[in-house]
């Protein structure tokens, strides 16, 4: 088998165009990743917002605006401009403000009904919120100083203090970008790609499908004992490859998919051998042609790449909430998920179950693929 | 017209893996579409996030804050609340926000001890989190007004929730906006997503017919055969042209039998037609482009390596120029970047058109959109004419050598 393995290696090593891909693939992939999701998400940034002064108000409800503007506690979250009524509409009209702030005893915020997105509402809903808290406390003071006048003053100095309520509680040991996942979707969908090479082997050893299975088909080695060889070669190699990418990712890109290094590599390792393996099981079913059987084979990694959130980030837990089950057996939605866990979490249990499933799948895969191919014979070649 | 019979022989010869790429590809069109208009939101409306109340007091004041955010926000029971289920709602945008009321929450706000009263968790540098955050805030601070002024902790509850629900919504001004009547935003979705499938499926569906025809034994017969040059480009691009118009028909069809006449056919729908028709000839140069580069490096594994071509093509662009993601949330820097890309121009329409981005409606960037997809056709396929010819006057020279 060691002759096997050694050979195959060579083949495969001078078959350099598929491991190039193999290489180029999360190369060049993570880098437009890495230049188009950096900013994702709907992140809090400063929000610019137009101040005008109401008719009847006065320079002191200006200055009580201020400071309650000062007190937001994110000092930068407001990029106020204050300006005339209608320099603040052209503002808004070219929208370079969010809203319009109306100052007077309350305020009245005025936004555009032009134009929508996700990043636009919150930001206009996180002014409408400090807009309806201004008035909550103007309105509360009005109500105390006419029912409760001996507490105004606990009051109001009260409110000049600065609370914090709200304890802010990290569930996870990382910062959790939810962009990294793209890349974990990215290495996994590699590590599926492997499927080609497991679906090669496939048809390198059926007689009626290619010339190389024909003549392997009448030599007296072990059909067993030559597919194993090979797919042992083919593992290492695209290992190798898939080493490569990982490293660029890491080293190059600066994207941190090294926690628990050991591991990392071991999940990609397995991953290998599962997306090998699928592919050598497809090859085996069935007679149909190298194409049809191809397609196949990119068409289901692709749809599980979907599945696990390659192109809708939201994918993965959606299919959580609705359907758990396919996220246990889809093999690249268990990859991803292991490089996730590693990433977040300090307990190993969940991984422990990824792996094993992997595991099962690939050695499920490789019976099914030995079944099929074993003691199938030609009346003629 | 053997070269054009010949073209469809081998096309014909390719139907089954064709066929099964278009079923694939089409399936994921219809999923993504749905899964990305269930996201998308109206018009402004008070956000209503999905978080998660995990209350531990279960005291009166903790049923009135959970009631207070329930008014605005829809809330979420989780199967459990464990760390890991919790931070996986989060991670996967699921929920934005988890709020926790501990134990002795009411006692603690009767007596004023106000600091770290409520424990939360959100994404990092999350602007929902923050939006949430301060509703809490006010929510709390407005009890907090009441019970220093002497009212009583019922009294106080009952007055915030009464002075809350009595928040104004803001004035919208309505200036110019995008005109005509509004359309299926999932249909919106399904053209958008047509440059990936698209170029996916021309590149594993037309690239391998191409292959063949680049095929230096073949592709040398045919050089010295009685047929000129021309007339054998001619015929081959007729082939092409007739298979990319046979998959947008497919594909129109698919979109007739999903949304219907009445949507198709609209303004808009017309628009979104016209788009997808201007994006045929650049999907098709850049699979005759990729077709000629790959058949002249590789011999084996032609379609493994089609596949991984076409989803760095396919993937790469999406990604890049706002098909995965709304242009949006892409950087100025990346939009820049993606102006040199075909379907940043294919995108930009769609979405202006789908009122899905800050451009108003507007006939004149329409045709430029168009016009710029167009440009990019005449230009990739100059580079294929210069590669092609550069290989032909290669193999000249090979075979005269």
């Amino acid at each position: 088998m060691l002759h096997t393995i050694k050979y195959s290696m060579r083949t495969v090593i001078r078959n350099w165009s598929a491991c190039f891909w193999l290489i180029l693939f999360p190369m060049i992939l993570g880098t437009l990743f890495k230049i188009a999701l950096s900013n994702l998400g709907v992140p809090l940034e400063r929000i610019p917002v137009a101040v005008v002064t109401a008719e009847n108000a006065g320079k002191q409800e200006i200055e009580t605006f201020r400071r309650a503007a000062d007190n937001l506690g994110e000092e930068d979250l407001l990029e106020i401009r204050y300006c005339e009524k209608e320099e603040a509409l052209e503002l808004l009209e070219k929208e370079e403000v969010e809203g319009i702030l109306t100052v007077g005893k309350r305020i009245s915020l005025s936004i555009s009904g032009k134009s929508y997105n996700d990043r636009k509402n919150m930001n206009r809903n996180i002014l409408n919120t400090f807009v309806n808290r201004y008035n909550l406390s103007a309105d509360a003071i009005a109500e105390i100083a006419v029912n409760h006048p001996e507490h105004l003053e606990d009051v109001v100095s009260g409110m000049r203090e600065e609370h914090f309520y709200n304890r802010e509680e990290s569930l996870s040991a990382t910062k959790g970008d939810n962009y990294v996942a793209y890349f974990y979707n990215l290495l996994a969908m590699t590590c599926m790609f492997c499927s080609m090479s497991g679906l090669e082997i496939s048809l390198n050893n059926q007689g009626n499908l290619t010339a190389l299975g024909a003549r392997r088909n009448i030599s007296p080695m072990p059909k067993q004992s030559s597919i194993l060889g090979e797919l042992a070669a083919y593992v290492l190699v695209n290992f190798g490859c898939i080493l490569i990418g990982f490293a660029y990712i890491n080293l190059v890109l600066r994207v941190d998919l090294t926690s628990r290094l050991p591991l990392t590599l071991l999940t990609l390792f397995v991953s290998d051998m599962t997306g090998s393996a699928f592919g050598f099981f497809l090859g085996a079913i069935g007679r149909m042609s190298e194409r049809t059987k191809n397609a196949i084979a990119a068409g289901v990694s692709l749809i599980c790449c979907f599945l696990s959130g390659l192109m809708v980030g939201t994918m993965r837990g959606f299919i959580e909430n609705r359907i758990p089950v396919l996220n246990r057996i889809n093999p690249t939605a268990l990859i991803s998920d292991s490089f996730y866990c590693l990433a977040n979490f300090d307990t190993y249990s969940r991984y422990t179950r990824n792996m094993v499933s992997l595991c099962i799948a690939t050695a499920v895969f490789l019976t099914g693929g030995f079944l099929l191919t074993r003691r199938r014979q030609y009346a003629s070649l | 017209m053997q070269v054009f019979k010949v073209y469809f022989k081998i096309a014909k010869k390719q139907l089954r893996g064709a066929v099964f790429y278009v079923v694939i590809f089409g399936a994921l069109m219809f999923m993504m579409s749905m899964q990305t208009s269930e996201e998308a939101g109206g018009r402004f409306q008070t956000q209503a996030l999905d978080i998660t109340v995990i209350d531990e007091d279960k005291s009166e004041a903790s049923r009135a804050l959970t009631s207070y955010l329930g008014g605005i926000h829809n809330l979420v029971e989780l199967p459990d609340t464990q760390r890991e289920t919790l931070f996986d709602n989060l991670y996967y945008n699921w929920i934005s926000y988890v709020l926790v009321i501990p134990l002795g929450y009411e006692e603690r706000l009767s007596e004023l001890d106000t600091d770290g009263l409520v424990q939360s968790s959100k994404m990092a540098n999350s602007a929902r989190g923050y939006f949430v955050d301060e509703q809490i805030d006010e929510y709390l601070s407005s009890v907090t007004i009441y019970l220093s002024s002497g009212y009583t902790l019922e009294e106080a509850l009952g007055k915030t929730a009464d002075i809350l629900e009595k928040g104004e919504a803001p004035e919208v001004l309505q200036f110019e906006t995008s005109a005509g009547k509004s359309v299926n935003t999932m249909m919106i979705y399904f053209f958008q997503y047509f440059p990936y499938i698209f170029l996916s499926v021309m590149i594993m569906g037309m690239g391998p017919v191409l292959i063949v025809f680049y095929r230096r034994e073949l592709n040398s017969r045919m050089q010295c055969s009685a047929l000129s040059s021309l007339s054998v480009n001619v015929q081959l691009a007729a082939g092409c042209i007739v298979h990319t118009l046979a998959f947008w028909i497919l594909f129109m069809l698919g979109a007739l039998a999903i949304y219907g006449p009445s949507d198709l056919f609209s303004e808009k729908g017309l628009l979104l037609i016209g788009n997808s028709l201007a994006f045929l000839p650049v999907g098709t140069s850049i699979t005759l482009l990729l077709g000629t580069a790959v058949s002249a490096g590789v011999r084996r594994n032609l379609d493994s390596i089609l596949n991984m071509a076409a989803n760095v093509i396919g993937l790469g662009m999406s990604f890049l120029c706002g098909i995965f993601v709304p242009q949006y949330l892409l950087g100025d820097g990346v939009l820049k970047v993606a102006h040199f890309l075909p379907a940043y121009w294919y995108v930009r329409a769609g979405n202006m058109i789908g009122g899905l981005s800050d451009e108003v409606m507007s006939y004149t960037t329409y045709r430029t959109c168009i016009g710029m997809q167009l440009l990019f056709f005449a230009a990739i396929s100059a580079v294929y004419l210069a590669v092609s010819g550069q290989r032909k006057y290669k193999q000249v020279q090979f075979s005269g050598g």
